[in-house]
């Protein structure tokens, strides 16, 4: 019994060691990484400035997409509440797109693009908190409909901003739907990152109150769980959360989903273990469908979000196909 | 002692208890009758403080709305009629949950729990899905989770339902061993004669009133009348 999670953490060790350097070796450009050290060359700017940085966005995104969709989980009490299937992150790139609008170009936005994916985020999880808090949270498949009514919503809105803009705009933004870590620099991926561990750690002190919260609110708030002011704290962290990466590598699908649900089956219940293994899991599962992203087809890149979705879609078919045989 | 003065809830312009005002002392047991609709588990609720309400509730001196919510989980355990949750959780995550209210480490809750489910003889059922338990199994690990709490009082919505006549028998001989414990009693039921052996005393809810309360061997009049249609008393 006690070897199991040796073993599994020394397997995710290696395989964690395995993607990373497939990640940031091999690439439409093969490079070594004894690159790394050795100054003024190419292979040194491609690997410090282009393939890390996106490394790590991609690490970053993964491990708070896959966050998120665990805490949402809970939070609503069904395993297949993420914020892409209720509609969180189509809130969030409205938010994006419209700012993308208003501003011209994703040049001239700078921190206009991550503000109005936050709002945008901050307003979808408010109308699905709102839902849940009226009672449709009780009812598991309601509130996944209740999730397509937003998508919809803001899926609208932003084919009617697309109706509105110029060629140029309606190529970046459906370019940015697509979901890609292409990203040249640091700044923005530290900002994102340093949001997403700060959201990590706080959510992981959560983590007891997580567990009590899976009863459901009655029982659980019957144990001594401040069931509300739980709820406006964990709404409020994920939306920060699904901004911060929404902003940065758009709507990328069933990380959210798929990552949780897999934790769930193997470990378990306990959201003090569930949540770094989502963070670490869900970090290396992004870097790696972006590799294939990148390689499958080069030197053509495919979008991460069209392979999160390619490998997700059938799965979360599967997941619905298992719920209703119970 | 539970006390409650003036309690008034109301849902959508409905009145479902109504000015109730009563004393139910500990050590004892309880038992809330009343047909369907009659307001017996929205007192429950207003209780452990899941619905709003008007009126005022107290544990003795304090009044129950001043209590933080770990306290009051210190003070009244709950074992509801049905489960709400989609996750697999095992039966020693559910009765770890009952640790909860007390500031100790993961490691010593865990310990706690199963220090219980030793002595309810539910070891066995340690790691199984709750999911696969039987109807009187996961009553038995859901009163386990209550009692890990360690409350004063015990409230149990409809807890014989559900459950054959054996597991009816088993449930009220562990509520005789926990009220000879000194734990106070609250069973909300319809079924006053599987817990008459309790001597429990009764409050008889009916359109949200009391219309009769005390020993429940004295209220055979008054619980024949109960559940008879709303017109045949008016």
């Amino acid at each position: 019994m006690m070897q199991k999670p040796i073993v599994l953490w020394l397997c995710g060790l290696m395989a964690a060691g395995c993607i990373f350097y497939l990640a940031i070796a091999v690439g439409a450009v093969p490079l070594k990484l004894s690159d790394l050290w050795v100054s003024g060359t190419a292979s040194h700017m491609v690997l410090w400035q282009i393939r890390i940085p996106r490394v790590l966005l991609a690490f970053g995104a993964g491990a708070g997409l896959s966050l998120a969709g665990l805490v949402f989980q809970t939070l609503f009490a069904n395993t297949l509440a993420t914020p892409y299937t209720l509609g969180v992150s189509s809130g969030a790139s409205f938010g994006a797109v419209l700012m993308l609008f208003l501003m011209g170009s994703f040049n001239q936005t700078g921190w206009g693009v991550p503000i109005g994916a936050w709002l945008g985020a901050l307003l979808s999880t408010a109308i699905v908190g709102f839902a849940a808090m009226r009672g449709l949270a009780r009812q598991k498949h309601a509130m996944l409909l209740a999730g397509v009514a937003v998508t919809f919503f803001f899926s609208s809105l932003i084919l009617l901003l697309q109706a509105l803009s110029s060629q140029v705009q309606v190529f970046q933004i459906m370019r940015w739907l697509m979901g890609g870590v292409s990203v040249v620099g640091y700044r923005p991926v530290l900002v994102m990152l340093a949001v997403v561990f700060g959201c990590a750690i706080f959510l992981w002190s959560q983590g007891r109150r997580l567990n009590v919260l899976l009863l459901g609110d009655d029982l659980a708030q019957s144990k001594g769980l401040p069931v509300q002011a739980l709820r406006i704290r964990l709404f409020i962290s994920v939306s920060l959360l699904i901004g911060a990466i929404v902003a940065l590598v758009g709507p990328i699908g069933f990380i959210g989903l798929v990552i949780p649900h897999a934790a769930r089956l193997i470990w378990g219940q306990d959201h003090v273990k569930l949540i770094p293994i989502c963070l670490w899991v869900g970090g290396l599962v992004l870097v790696f469908c972006d590799w294939i992203g990148r390689t499958a087809f080069a030197p053509q890149e495919l979008p991460v979000g069209v392979i999160t979705a390619l490998l997700g879609s059938p799965i979360f078919f599967a997941l619905l196909l298992r719920r209703s045989a119970h | 002692m539970i006390r409650c003065r003036a309690l008034t809830v109301r849902f959508r312009h409905r009145t479902i208890l109504s000015d109730l005002n009563i004393e139910i002392p500990k050590p004892g047991t309880h038992l809330l009758l009343g047909p369907n609709g009659s307001g017996k588990t929205t007192f429950l609720k207003a209780l452990l403080g899941l619905i709003p309400y008007h009126g005022e509730l107290f544990w003795a001196e304090t009044n129950l709305a001043v209590l933080k919510p770990r306290e009051k989980a210190r003070l009244l355990g709950y074992v509801p009629q049905t489960l709400q949750t989609d996750f697999p959780l095992n039966a020693r995550d559910l009765v770890e949950s009952g640790r909860f209210p007390f500031a100790e480490s993961k490691s010593t809750s865990r310990e706690n729990a199963e220090k219980l489910m030793q002595h309810m003889n539910l070891m066995d059922l340690a790691d199984s899905p709750i999911a696969s338990l039987s109807g009187g199994e996961l009553q038995r690990v859901v009163m386990a989770s209550a009692l890990a709490q360690e409350p004063q009082f015990l409230l149990l919505d409809e807890p014989a339902n559900h459950l054959d006549p054996y597991h009816r028998q088993v449930l009220v001989e562990s509520l005789q061993t926990f009220a000879a414990q000194g734990l106070g009693i609250l069973i909300v039921s319809h079924d006053w004669e599987l817990f008459r052996s309790l001597n429990p005393q009764a409050i008889c809810l009916r359109g949200g009133e009391i219309v009769a309360s005390g020993p429940l061997d004295d209220l055979s009049a008054e619980l024949g009348q109960l559940y008879q249609p709303e017109r045949a008393t008016t």
